[in-house]
């Protein structure tokens, strides 16, 4: 090594101690980005007003509460037409549990369709590789795509040029960016603002409208949290004035949607504040790394509102007997709206009219105190999610890319 | 890159019997003392930026990451002091967390064989590392870099991409656990810690793996075996990595898929901050374990603040920038500026 060479290499390397200072400042907010798109989309959610144009129902549609109730299946097939066609489906992750429900979920109902073909693609968290997939799709002659944008805007002008190409883009569980209409078909998904109320109405009412309640949202600044947040604080300041939200209205200690700092973040909490009545956490895997925090600093369980998931009923199971202050309610993972997302682009491309809603306020699908305890089942993988009703054969069949 | 093997911290660190004054007054001169009066600061200021930030229960929530993350950044430290920078942490620890919490299904009687996988797997990774580096002249970041993308692989072809069985009982009760009020995963991480510090510092061994990194031709040239050094000091730091693989799945019970993404950055942060030069050579492993005791601290406190987390980034990002931009100063030239200097010319260590 010449000594020039030598000199560059120590440059560098103390360039990259600088790089690595700054960097771990970011890396919270830059690690919750990546698990943001990596946990699928737990992040997914979205925009409330994005969706509010929500199409007029047609007279056989059903509503929101009754798709919810059926976790959007149907047993009509008039959606699929007659016409051969092809449909893309995408995710852009795509190798989590997550992903593989939503896969299980779109592609088991674009199979009622004997006249519909379907190409398969996962992104691998890599965002070139989504876009070059869905390039590819397009090129393939694909009539409809039926994605997850877990890269959100990143991924719109890939849509508005299917889009200008003929291709109906139904986009679900993560807010694709652009505008609807001219950029993508329709976006379907739950309203994140809605999702807040709901956990709220269930704290004030369980609390009885009085105690003091933190809010844990996902990575710092990301509008699934601050949506949820919103909806938070307005059910709480209009019908529940005596709780408190010791977080704050405006902002919310992040967790990354990662159990290791949600169990960070509730520890610095706890240390905080005494007396905390009830949490709000939006994530069911955060809420299990919450637990551990309230079990390591010897504090008693409290009612917890948050995302349903197969290991967080369990732990509430073992935990319930040693701590009967302990209460969970969930709402649901919502990979089950994949099945109106699929019938909606096919419905497109086939010319026929769906009246389904795209935007689901959607109410708890396991409450504790209201009879339907959170469901464990210790012989299925720990992040499974009851509520969206795939049978094992469709999850094995369907919930992949080949 | 030779003149760091004689920096004075090295030269205290030579077997010889010295007195605890002389080697005190040596220890404050040498780049390993400062974070200890910084961690010490920190801690002071705590309870007045986030009350209750001093708590016991807030220390039993902190210092098991503190522990993990010093175990991490022990083998990090021990790569840069070979010259190298390792990217394969995140792997290397997802790997091993979601070993012990798969393999075993629950039972605790397939748990020693599940930790046995584990090292081995992290081992034979490092050795992949160390034989890309040192026999076929790859760049230690290119080397490891892919090593963390075969690993990753690994990990997600090994889970088929679904969150792993929790730990068994016995490995959760070993890493939540607590000996006398401490909790056992700083047992095990000081333990390792004062086990790899004392190797380096007091054997042969170690003075060889010094020398190596200091200056691999000189070494050479005095019959050190550099490129074994180097490849061993792959393996053991892929243990090390291995081991906080396997407290962390332990301490968070269901550790996920990638629970290691969190640990590459701190972990080399927290190399710098314990003041062991990127340039490779002397180092610390103590002084890395107290840079990662301090930036876990920090991060509670930031988060115990209540602040927006904007503010807390910023605090953060700036309070690291800080602790490394001080070490640039070159305080000789500044002391010597001052008129009243309180050091003498004659003890000016550089």
């Amino acid at each position: 090594m010449g000594l020039e060479l030598k000199a560059a290499v120590r440059r560098l390397r103390g360039l990259l101690a600088v790089v690595a200072a700054c960097a771990l400042a970011l890396t919270v907010a830059a690690c919750g980005d990546s698990s943001s798109s990596s946990s699928g989309s737990t992040s997914g959610g979205g925009d409330s007003t994005a969706a509010a144009d929500t199409t007029a129902a047609a007279p056989a549609a059903a509503s929101t509460e009754e798709l919810e109730a059926t976790a959007g299946k149907s047993e009509d097939t008039s959606w699929c037409g007659d016409r051969p066609i092809t449909v893309g489906v995408h995710d852009g992750f795509g190798i989590n549990a997550w992903s593989q429900a939503s896969y299980a979920t779109v592609r088991s109902e674009l199979a009622k369709c004997d006249n519909v073909r379907q190409i398969v693609a996962a992104g691998g968290g890599d965002l070139q590789k989504t876009i070059s997939d869905i390039n590819g799709m397009v090129a393939q002659g694909i009539d409809a795509l039926v994605v997850v944008p877990g890269f959100g805007p990143a991924q719109a002008p890939a849509f508005k040029a299917a889009t200008q190409a003929g291709v109906r883009v139904v986009a679900w569980a993560s807010e694709p960016g652009g505008t609807r209409g001219t950029d993508y078909l329709d976006y379907v998904d739950w309203d994140t603002k809605a999702n807040g109320a709901a956990w709220a109405r269930w704290m004030g009412e369980t609390l009885r409208g009085r105690g003091n309640v933190v809010f844990l949202g996902g990575p710092a600044g990301t509008p699934v949290s601050q949506n949820e947040l919103e909806g938070v604080v307005e059910e709480f300041s209009a019908n529940y004035p005596d709780i408190r939200l010791l977080t704050g209205d405006k902002d919310y200690p992040a967790t990354n949607w990662d159990p290791a700092q949600a169990q960070r973040t509730m520890a610095a909490l706890l240390a905080k504040y005494p007396e905390i009545d009830g949490a709000i956490i939006d994530y069911g895997a955060s809420t299990e790394g919450a637990l551990r925090a309230f079990q390591q600093a010897n504090r008693r369980l409290i009612p917890i509102a948050t995302t349903e998931a197969n290991n967080l009923a369990c732990q509430f199971r073992r935990l319930k007997t040693s701590n009967p202050d302990f209460e969970l309610a969930t709402i649901s993972s919502r990979n089950w709206l994949g099945r109106i997302a699929a019938r909606k682009a096919v419905a497109s491309a086939e010319g026929i009219e769906n009246g389904e809603p795209s935007l689901f306020a959607l109410g708890l699908t396991e409450d504790s105190l209201g009879g339907r305890d959170p469901r464990c089942d210790p012989a299925s993988p720990p992040d499974t999610y009851f509520s969206n009703d795939l049978s094992e054969a469709d999850l094995e069949q369907f919930g992949k890319t080949d | 890159m030779s003149e760091q093997a004689a920096h004075p911290g090295t030269a205290v660190a030579v077997p010889t019997q010295i007195s605890p004054l002389r080697w005190l007054r040596a220890f404050v001169r040498t780049p390993y003392f400062a974070i200890w009066p910084a961690t010490a600061l920190l801690f002071a200021v705590s309870p007045i930026l986030a009350s209750g930030s001093l708590d016991g229960s807030a220390l039993l929530g902190m210092l098991p990451f503190a522990a993990i993350l010093a175990l991490v950044a022990a083998g990090q430290t021990l790569i840069v002091q070979q010259g190298g920078l390792d990217l394969s942490v995140p792997g290397m620890v997802s790997l091993s967390a979601v070993i012990v919490s798969k393999y075993p299904q629950g039972s605790d009687g397939r748990l020693l064989a599940a930790v046995a996988i584990a090292l081995g797997a992290c081992a034979l990774a490092a050795l992949i590392s160390g034989i890309a580096i040192t026999r076929f002249g790859i760049t230690p970041l290119i080397a490891t870099l892919g090593v963390n993308a075969l690993l990753t692989g690994a990990v997600l072809q090994y889970t088929s991409g679904s969150a792993s069985d929790p730990a068994p009982p016995a490995l959760v009760d070993l890493a939540s656990g607590k000996v006398a009020g401490i909790p056992n995963t700083v047992v095990i991480a000081v333990v390792l810690i004062a086990l790899a510090t004392f190797v380096v510092r007091r054997t042969i061994l170690g003075r060889r793996f010094v020398a190596a990194g200091a200056s691999p031709r000189a070494a050479v040239a005095a019959g050190i075996r550099v490129r074994e050094h180097q490849l061993g000091t792959y393996v053991v730091a892929g243990l090390l990595y291995a081991a906080a693989g396997i407290l962390l799945a332990g301490f968070l019970e269901t550790p996920g898929l990638q629970p290691g993404q969190q640990y590459l950055l701190p972990s080399i942060a927290a190399v710098v901050l314990g003041g062991t030069a990127l340039t490779g050579g002397s180092g610390s492993v103590a002084a890395t374990a107290v840079g990662a005791l301090f930036l876990t601290q920090l991060n509670q406190v930031v988060l115990g603040m209540g602040a927006a987390s904007s503010v807390q980034l910023l605090i953060q990002g700036l309070i690291i920038a800080l602790g490394m931009g001080l070490r640039n100063v070159p305080w000789a030239a500044v002391r010597r500026a001052l008129p009243s200097g309180r050091v003498p010319t004659s003890q000016r260590s550089d």
